[in-house]
């Protein structure tokens, strides 16, 4: 393989590995963000709540 | 017989030795990476003083020295470098990225650096093993420059030894080789950008991430999945919030025994009869310019940007398109603060910055693949 060839595939498979990854980022962050976010959070408020609630009966 | 070392002494031990000298001073008085120049001077210092063993192969009568055990057991065979990128991943937040997923083509665009020092190496007459493992320098990765330069040229300590100083070297001089480059390749009224604040990411999104990105890279570069695995395995015990106790080790004690063994056995490298070479003079060089380079693509990818979001994006984010994490961030925050007090670029460069780990990571596995 020559040196020229090494250059040229090697930075185009740095941007179609990143672009890959990307494109991958955005599709699942999407994903994520619309079906799984809200529940995860309602679930931190559920628990955010017990704690509170256990918090102020140690208090009194 | 009892040999005095003294009496052994030669021109380029006593060289070598202030050199390890240098290097303490750096890091103890100048405070320039003094986790690794501290060890590796000490090293220096140890390996160079005459009759005393330490970096020696072992013989029939004699055994190996501890340098040469260490450098042949931890560094040569990847484990030191690998378990060093496993403690980054603890250390590393990927939010600003997963904010902004586009920030990856900045720290591809950044890789430029180390394709084209790779092409100028072969002009001025290294093979191209030897100048796959100098570009690798313009990825601003000491432990991918290791990892690469003993897979591309294992049998060339030399190559190696300069390669490793030439990595670490200007990782600390980031704050210094950046500046001028992101300026002269941006403009006043660009670098005044100021950018919006980033959303919020979630647990699951950082969860999520390591894994995909794993699996992602391990099918498209095979031989990239040793950093970029162990990268993001030291990622997914940070974010999971479960594995406090491995996130602590790895990026805590793990890593600092890590570095001691990679300053012993980079010690082990520079000895004076493999460090005082033209070809170690030439690496430093094209060193600076494959860090150079990486900083103007990054920059002027950073252009493109900035003409597609019709001026929404400071160009001078893809300067930090190199993976010296954090340095090449606070450069960016500093550089937009000095032109406007009020601007806030951190962690929009921090995308770019944790990107081009990933990047440097993955054209070393490239090159591995294409090369080695």
């Amino acid at each position: 393989m020559t040196p020229i060839e090494v250059i040229l595939i090697g930075l185009g498979v740095v941007f179609i590995t990143l672009g890959i990854l990307t494109l991958s980022t955005y599709l699942f962050g999407s994903i994520i963000n619309r079906f799984f976010v809200s529940k995860e959070e309602e679930e931190m408020e559920k628990i955010a709540a017990i704690v509170a609630a256990i918090q102020s009966r140690g208090d009194q | 017989m009892l040999e005095i070392g003294l009496f052994a002494l030669t021109w380029q031990s006593i060289v070598m030795i202030a050199i390890g000298l240098l290097l303490i001073y750096l890091g103890i008085a100048k405070n320039m990476e003094p986790l690794l120049l501290g060890p590796i001077g000490f090293a220096v210092i140890l390996a160079n003083l005459p009759l005393t063993g330490i970096t020696a192969a072992p013989t029939v009568e004699v055994g190996p020295g501890l340098l040469y055990i260490v450098y042949e057991e931890l560094i040569a065979t990847g484990i030191v470098p690998l378990i060093i990128f496993l403690g980054i991943g603890t250390m590393t937040d990927f939010s600003p990225l997963l904010a902004n997923p586009k920030t990856f083509l900045l720290g591809a665009a950044a890789q430029v650096g180390i394709f084209l020092a790779l092409g100028l190496a072969i002009i001025i007459g290294f093979d191209l093993n030897a100048a796959a493992s100098i570009g690798i320098i313009g990825g601003a990765d000491g432990p991918t420059a290791i990892y690469a330069a003993t897979r591309l040229v294992g049998d060339r300590p030399e190559i190696i030894a300069a390669v490793t100083v030439s990595a670490y070297s200007y990782m600390a001089l980031v704050p210094i080789i950046q500046p001028p480059i992101i300026k002269a390749l941006t403009t006043k009224k660009q670098r005044k950008i100021r950018m919006g604040k980033m959303r919020k990411v979630s647990r699951i999104e950082k969860i999520v991430f390591p894994i995909g990105v794993t699996i992602i890279v391990g099918l498209i570069v095979p031989d990239a999945l040793p950093l970029v695995g162990m990268l993001m395995l030291g990622n997914l015990f940070q974010v999971s919030g479960v594995m406090d106790r491995l996130s602590d080790v790895g990026g805590n004690a793990l890593m600092d025994i890590a570095t001691i063994m990679l300053g012993l056995g980079v010690g082990f490298l520079m000895t004076g009869d493999t460090f005082l070479q033209l070809e170690t003079l030439k690496i430093l060089l094209l060193g600076v310019f494959a860090f150079a380079t990486a900083t103007a693509g990054g920059t002027l990818f950073g252009q493109i940007f900035y003409k597609i979001s019709k001026g929404k994006i400071n160009p001078m984010i893809g300067g930090a398109g190199v993976s010296a994490v954090p340095m090449a961030s606070r450069v960016v925050q500093k550089m937009g603060q000095t032109e406007d007090a009020g601007s806030h670029l951190l962690m929009h460069a921090m995308g770019p910055n944790v990107a081009g780990v990933i990047g440097s990571a993955t054209a070393a596995g490239i090159l591995i693949g294409l090369i080695a």
